[in-house]
């Protein structure tokens, strides 16, 4: 079960006296989540927040309250970092191995993945070879072999054509997990999320349904609204 | 006045036979993943050598690449900026006219993503170029970013030609546009023309906002502001 609460959160990066996030308060059950603001609002550090990275990779000070339960996945903006494997089927391999399964099991998942992910024609070329949009959807696939409860993805369609925003979110919707999502282009999303949570320098500006987001806002593409009825 | 053209470019199997032509003003290269955006601009930038083809541009070229941080060379934002302006207090001047000044003293590896493009796009402008190279202007911008990005672009008067997916942004910004595909220019004309013929619908790709409401409306909108 995938549950996360957090409390009048601070946090700031280490050799830094500017906190990221101001007092964020949010609870985020099994549902499909946007977060978006201005470049420099917090919407990386929010996600580094609850992947834990935050604390255990960076360091620094965090003040207030994080509950998270289940296992949180974060897939960052750089994800040429995140495969470590040059091929899509060794990284899998690797990490599903990893967790102790039989090798059937694993070629079992590995199709399961790759059929869900679209990545099939591709599991055995380098990755670096690959596109953009390939590359990104290799690295979901490695995220998801890890089974998160939440997933975490940070702009998962800065790189990729306007096709593959598409097929991207539409391959979103079916993964059955928490999803949070730090992005700007809010144009094709309207499908995937129910929520919008809009952070301003390291508050949350606005929580709530993807109707009700306050018209002509200045951060946000202000046709969603429009966008969200007409892609219905 | 500077100019930047190609002439049946080829590199690898990746352009094959590309020719574009720059002056003034800003054009937009779009297509795919892999249809050869980035290697066209590398070439033009100088970045790659074609194996034929013709390349004329201006000497002095400025550039902002994908990932942003490839542009930095100095530990702290303010001194890649005093590289070029001299002293300090100018570039804190130059920084407020963007609303950045809050970054002067930031290192340039912790900006986030957004600031470290739009902070690189503005390196690539300050220091003279008579032509300019940016991929992926937008990407990790939010809307007020964008507009200040457009608003740059639009200002200076030298040729920029930029590659980009996010057709909004390309659609307010350009004033001419190459559709690439599989290394060949498969379209290309004033952007208007290209975005409200079939060209971009034939890619799947869905078409901008405005081009959907101004079909609508029977008028050829570049934006719904």
């Amino acid at each position: 079960m995938a549950f996360i609460e957090i409390k009048n959160l601070y946090y700031r990066y280490p050799t830094s006296d500017t906190w990221m996030l101001k007092g964020v308060s949010l609870r985020i059950g099994r549902e499909r989540v946007v977060v978006t603001g201005s470049t420099g609002s917090g919407k990386t550090t929010l996600l580094r927040v609850i992947s834990g990275l935050a604390v255990k990779v960076y360091g620094g000070d965090l003040l207030g309250e994080v509950r998270v339960e289940g296992r949180a996945v974060y897939v960052p903006q750089n994800f040429d970092l995140y495969v470590l494997m040059p091929t899509a089927r060794e990284e899998l391999t690797y990490i599903l191995a990893n967790q102790g399964l039989s090798l059937a099991e694993v070629e079992a998942e590995i199709r399961r993945l790759s059929d869900l992910l679209g990545i099939k024609e591709v599991l055995d070329q380098n990755v670096m070879k690959l596109s953009m949009g390939q590359r990104q959807r290799v690295a979901i696939a490695s995220a998801l072999s890890l089974k998160p409860d939440i997933l975490l993805l940070d702009e998962p369609f800065a790189h990729i054509d306007p096709k593959g925003v598409v097929e991207l979110t539409k391959i979103l919707k079916n993964i059955d997990a928490t999803v949070i999502i730090a992005e700007h282009k809010l144009r094709y999303i309207g499908d995937l999320v129910s929520r919008l949570v809009l952070l301003k320098d390291g508050v949350i500006d606005y929580d709530g349904p993807l109707e009700n987001i306050p018209a002509l806002d200045p951060d946000i593409e202000w046709p969603l609204k429009l966008l969200v009825r007409e892609g219905s | 006045m500077s100019k930047i053209i190609l002439e049946d470019v080829w590199y690898k199997n990746i352009v094959k036979g590309v020719s574009m032509k720059a002056e003034e003003g800003v054009t937009a290269i779009i297509g795919p993943n892999g249809s050869g955006k980035t290697t066209t601009l590398k070439i033009i930038a100088k970045a790659l050598k074609p194996d034929r083809g013709k390349v004329v541009t201006p000497s002095k070229i400025g550039s902002s690449w994908q990932n942003p941080y490839y542009t930095f060379t100095k530990a702290e934002v303010a001194e890649e900026f005093t590289e070029i302006f001299g002293d300090r207090r100018k570039v804190e001047e130059f920084l407020r006219t963007y609303n950045l000044e809050d970054l002067v003293s930031k290192y340039t590896f912790k900006l986030s993503m957004g600031q470290a493009r739009l902070i690189s796009i503005l390196i690539a402008i300050s220091w003279g170029p008579e032509a300019l190279v940016i991929d992926e202007p937008t990407n990790g911008l939010g809307l007020k970013e964008k507009r200040m990005v457009e608003n740059v672009l639009k200002s200076i008067r030298i040729p920029v030609i930029i590659a980009s997916h996010d057709l909004d942004f390309v659609l307010r910004v350009a004033d001419h546009v190459y559709l690439m595909n599989d290394g060949h220019v498969i379209a290309e004309g004033p952007t208007l023309d290209v975005f409200y013929s079939d060209r971009l619908s034939a890619l799947g790709f869905p078409e901008p906002y405005a081009v959907v409401i101004g079909r609508k409306l029977g008028r050829r909108l570049r934006s719904i502001e």
